[in-house]
């Protein structure tokens, strides 16, 4: 047995898996972004090429102010709450996915390194990338599309980054339910298309007729368009945007749960 | 059914301390299905063992519960001395594997997949010295896709490596390689083996369990049917009256192929690097 207690002891003076493995997914996992060119386009580009499309709708709109904005003052928070989702859905979604069908995921739960510190790694490496694409959607709509924003830039790109984490916490769950990378497009859509047309984030929810009103008040988008346009809009400090954020909490938190329980590795 | 003779033929080389692996009165149930039905078997230190078995015998998920994936039924397995299930991380930190149908990062260099999986255990594993001796040597800034079949094995080989482990589990190493390359496996799984290191390994391919193997356990139905020296497997078979249906010819087909094509290893080839795999010198 001394050669066991020799090893034990080597092996227990490395470092633990639980950080050195985070950090190293964290890396691992931002690389692949940048590396892929399609990808980081695809990501960065389409909130650009989209607040071009809708910037060129000439209206005015009602803010969450009660005043008349032109709609690109409204628009860009809505965008930035829009790519929070996307950001947060897509990437993770469709890579865990992915790394599941072909056995990564596998080999990585194989060795000592706890699920949750892996899953961890994946979701900083997102919310790295949620705030570039916040950062850079913001700099478009103020600089490129002339956006006027009355309230704090900082809480804005914190809230369009922090905003995502909901929508990673539910893309972990569609891969905890997907059977395969095919599952993911439909539930992507269930999701997508709601939050498209209901949640405020393009078009204004004053029109709604007061059944789906009340039934999209409680989209996850709902909250974060809430929120980011009372910031970006009206000025709105924490007392006027706690509910949305308690809102996008219990979404994360439930999706978290549901996740955790399902989700398998191998 | 552990053959009692058997289980004791152990060809081990070295016998101190606890057996690399000690699987004892494994059993994993399904539903309705029982795939592993109570297995004992023993993995000498320093020795290559193959596990054999037709599909569905329950070689994978033996394999499996050894390396933690699946927890067992009912048994134990303990790698040297550490228990599976109750000693997780010292277990796995002795372990080092490679498994079938398990890919690795597409976005990552082949040094970047090495020191990453490194991580994951804890260690700084030296990527250019295990890619070296898996005769991938200056090809650590190269991706996956850029492999050939051959030489991604070779590199599942080195990942197994990455914890400096003491057994090192390969499923189905040789699976879909030419005749050439699964040579080239063979002299990489020895070198492994003369360098110290216990190597449990399954396979299809009976020729490769008999060439490469110190001692094979065969598998059926979740239960074991033999364990001894392939030698002496073959001995106790012919002492039955067995005899071949016709002898077999002085050369095989695999003879002419591996003659014709020329893949043979040289270390020398691949070592320097200017060889492409595939096209290495003929001996």
């Amino acid at each position: 047995m001394a050669a066991t207690t020799a090893t034990r002891r080597a092996i227990e003076r490395r470092a633990n898996p639980a950080w050195s493995g985070f950090v190293a997914t964290i890396d691992n996992q931002l690389k692949s972004f940048y590396r892929e060119p399609q990808a980081l386009a695809f990501t960065l580009g389409q909130p650009f090429i989209l607040l071009l499309i809708l910037n060129a709708f000439d209206f005015h709109v009602r803010g969450a102010d009660g005043r008349e904005h032109p709609y690109i003052d409204v628009l860009l928070p809505g965008m930035i709450a829009f790519t929070g989702m996307t950001v947060g859905l897509n990437s993770v979604a469709f890579v865990l996915s992915r790394y599941k069908e072909r056995g990564i995921l596998r080999r990585v739960r194989a060795t000592p390194l706890p699920t949750a510190s892996f899953l961890g790694g994946v979701i900083v490496s997102r919310l790295v990338i949620a705030f570039l694409v916040t950062v850079i959607t913001y700099l478009a709509g103020v600089y490129v599309f002339g956006a006027d924003m009355t309230g704090n830039a900082a809480g804005l790109i914190a809230l369009g980054t922090l905003g995502s984490v909901a929508f990673i916490a539910i893309g972990v769950l569609m891969v905890a339910f997907a059977r395969s990378e095919d599952d993911l497009p439909p539930m992507f859509i269930l999701v997508l298309m709601p939050s498209l047309l209901f949640s405020g984030a393009f078009l204004d929810r004053s029109g709604l007729p007061d059944w789906l009103y009340w039934l999209t008040n409680g989209l996850p988008l709902t909250f974060l368009t809430h929120a980011v346009q009372g910031v970006a809009n009206a000025g709105a400090g924490w007392s006027a945007i706690k509910g949305d954020i308690l809102g996008m909490g219990v979404w994360g938190a439930a999706a978290t749960a549901l996740a955790a329980w399902r989700f398998r590795m191998a | 059914m552990t053959s009692s003779a058997a289980a004791g033929a152990a060809a081990s080389p070295t016998s101190d301390g606890p057996p690399a692996l000690a699987v004892h009165d494994l059993r994993k149930h399904y539903r309705k299905h029982e795939a592993v039905r109570g297995i004992t078997f023993a993995v000498q230190s320093g020795e290559i063992f193959g596990l054999l078995g037709p599909n569905g015998a329950g070689k994978t998920t033996t394999i499996e519960i050894v390396i933690g994936l699946r927890e067992a039924t009912a048994g134990t397995v303990e790698v040297f001395g550490a228990d599976v299930a109750r000693d997780q991380r010292l277990a796995r930190g002795l372990l080092g594997i490679q498994l079938q149908e398990s890919d690795f990062f597409d976005h990552l260099t082949l040094a970047e997949q090495l020191r990453y999986l490194g991580a994951c255990y804890g260690t700084e594993p030296d990527a250019a010295a295990l890619l070296a001796a898996v005769d991938l040597a200056d090809r650590g800034d190269w991706r996956l896709k850029q492999l050939s079949g051959g030489q991604k094995q070779r590199f599942a080989l080195a990942a197994a490596l990455v914890n400096d482990p003491r057994l090192v589990l390969l499923d189905e190493p040789s699976t879909g390689l030419d005749p050439g390359a699964r040579r080239d496996l063979w002299q990489l799984i020895r070198r492994l083996r003369d360098s110290g290191h216990t190597v449990l390994l399954t396979t299809h391919y009976m020729e490769e369990a008999e060439v490469l193997c110190d001692r094979v356990a065969i598998m059926d139905q979740g239960l074991i049917a033999a364990v001894d020296t392939p030698d002496r497997l073959i001995d106790t078979l012919l002492a039955t009256g067995f005899r071949r249906p016709e002898p077999p010819r002085a050369a095989t087909l695999e003879d002419v192929f591996l003659s014709l094509t020329g893949h043979q290893f040289s270390e020398a080839d691949a070592a320097a690097g200017v060889v492409p795999a595939g096209r290495r010198g003929r001996r």
